[in-house]
């Protein structure tokens, strides 16, 4: 993104999308507010949204094991109870998931990847789902300190720890082609998730090569161990990155999280917040997810930012909308046009030259290259 | 109370029509709990008969049906099992906020579940 110098005035931000994820598949009742039943889930999608989150991290908790879902029913039986709870909601469906074939036929039938192209097939649709491109380490251990898992199952043991500090993303372009082929299909957006600018680039080449035709949501993910750490250089450099017309959002984990929530917020960036991430405010004391929200609109509303209306939000993520064109899809995300055979040089959209008008003063030193006042000065 | 034979599971590929097929036979009522595969089997009006599930057949269910017997701890009643001549067929699981249970096979194969009331049970968050 490119700021000029009007941009990092809140008044000209896009109003601040908060995400919400309230649901925290790594946690357990014991550790964190972490809903069980059907009704305690989609109460905790409502309170995240009358608390200011207008988009929603879902993930699903099979009420009868506890366990993460990997039943496709319940998705889609979860995803219709929020749509009726929190219809203008956006929903973000985490992508990680396997769904688990019920039948014999079933498990003859859904080969390799088909288990994770499920999420393509959802009914009643979800706004976006989340899609990594590019296969990476996703240690969420590395980055965490001993305080921060205090209270949590995870605290003195070292065999679960192990466990998540294993954990990586399976996202080669074998699985990645293929899910944006079945998402722009059935309409549903994908919500992409690139932990370090190599990523990034690979979204870049993927819209360039016209898999990928719609506007491009994101997150910008830091959760160490194989994606970004806590260095805000690298984030800025994420940001410097992220094509001008996309909608970036800052996610990390525990504490860290909170620094970096402030500095999207100020950058015009937009946020993820909830027991997903953290469980901590500043003080090192426990925060509910909702109170993470609450903690996100008062530094926004202090800094003098706008929070996003849900109808603010589904504009700025142009929620519905998709290109038909490569050139119309770069065009509107603000990247240059692809090469032409034999055209040379750096790549700009073609325009009429003509240069705006400032609006007050110029810069830094307009009379000084001519001596020449402007009319209106002179006259005066 | 220790030692009774609280309720049943009964397993196929198919539960929705075992379902009927049951219902249909016994005349027992049967409901599907919403938004998860597991329907709820009343045996006779009002609650006062036997209670039972019907779901999918896990990877190690029995193609009979499986009768589970209340015990005090599952822990104890697991390793005195074994020390009997049981095998464990399914360690000790939780169903979230409500008990722990477990499947046994008693020395001559003859499988039954063992179950714990526990409000506090849940099971260790698995990693993707």
């Amino acid at each position: 993104m490119y700021y000029t110098d009007d941009s990092i005035l809140p008044e000209n931000m896009a109003p601040l999308i908060i995400t919400a994820a309230p649901y925290g598949p790594e946690w357990i009742p014991g550790d964190a507010d972490i809903p069980v039943t059907w009704d305690e889930q989609v109460q905790a999608a409502v309170d995240c949204y009358n608390a200011g989150a207008t988009m929603l991290h879902v993930h699903v908790r099979d009420p009868a094991t506890g366990h993460g879902s990997v039943d496709f029913d319940q998705f889609n039986y979860f995803i219709g109870r929020l749509k009726k709870a929190v219809p203008k909601m956006i929903l973000q469906v985490g992508g990680s998931i396997s769904f688990a074939p019920k039948s014999a036929d079933a498990k003859a039938k859904w080969l390799d990847y088909d288990t994770r192209h499920m999420l393509t097939e959802l009914d009643p649709k979800p706004e976006c789902v989340t899609v990594a491109v590019g296969t990476s380490q996703w240690d969420i251990m590395s980055m965490m300190l001993p305080d921060d898992i205090i209270g949590t199952h995870l605290e003195n043991n070292p065999k679960v720890q192990a466990a998540w500090a294993g954990m990586w993303v399976d996202a080669g372009p074998a699985f990645y082609l293929e899910h944006l082929k079945r998402l722009r299909k059935n309409r549903i957006q994908p919500y992409f998730v690139p932990g370090h600018v190599h990523q990034l680039e690979l979204i870049e080449r993927v819209i360039r090569a016209g898999v990928y035709m719609g506007p491009l949501n994101l997150a910008i993910a830091g959760y160490g161990g194989g994606t970004l750490g806590r260095n805000p250089f690298d984030w800025m450099e994420m940001v410097r990155r992220v094509p001008q017309g996309s909608v970036a959002t800052f996610w990390s984990s525990m504490r860290g999280l909170i620094s970096l929530s402030a500095m999207a917020i100020v950058l015009g960036q937009h946020v993820r917040v909830g027991n997903e991430d953290n469980l901590w405010g500043p003080d090192k004391k426990r925060r509910t997810t909702v109170q993470q929200i609450e903690g996100a609109v008062r530094i926004c509303k202090e800094f003098g930012r706008k929070v996003a209306t849900a109808e603010e939000a589904r504009q700025i993520m142009k929620v519905g909308v998709w290109y038909d064109s490569i050139e119309e899809t770069l065009h509107n995300l603000g990247l240059p046009p692809n090469r032409r055979d034999g055209q040379t040089g750096f790549l700009v959209w073609e325009t009429e030259g003509k240069k705006g008008v400032a609006k007050t003063g110029g810069d830094s030193h307009p009379m000084a290259y001519c001596m020449v006042p402007p009319t209106q000065v002179a006259a005066e | 109370m220790s030692g009774v034979v609280t309720h049943f599971e009964i397993y196929g590929e198919a539960p929705a029509e075992l379902a009927q097929f049951y219902a249909s036979l016994f005349g027992w009522q049967i409901e599907k709990a919403p938004g998860v595969d597991y329907w709820r089997i009343q045996t006779e009006p009002n609650g006062n008969g036997f209670g039972g599930g019907l779901t999918y057949r896990p990877a190690d269910g029995p193609t009979s049906w499986l009768p589970y017997v209340t015990v005090a701890a599952v822990d104890q009643a697991l390793a005195e099992a074994q020390r009997m001549g049981a095998r464990i067929v399914r360690p000790k699981s939780a169903v979230p906020r409500t008990g722990w249970y477990a499947v046994l096979a008693d020395p001559e194969g003859n499988s039954f579940g063992i179950w714990q009331a526990d409000r506090t049970a849940f099971p260790p968050p698995e990693p993707d």
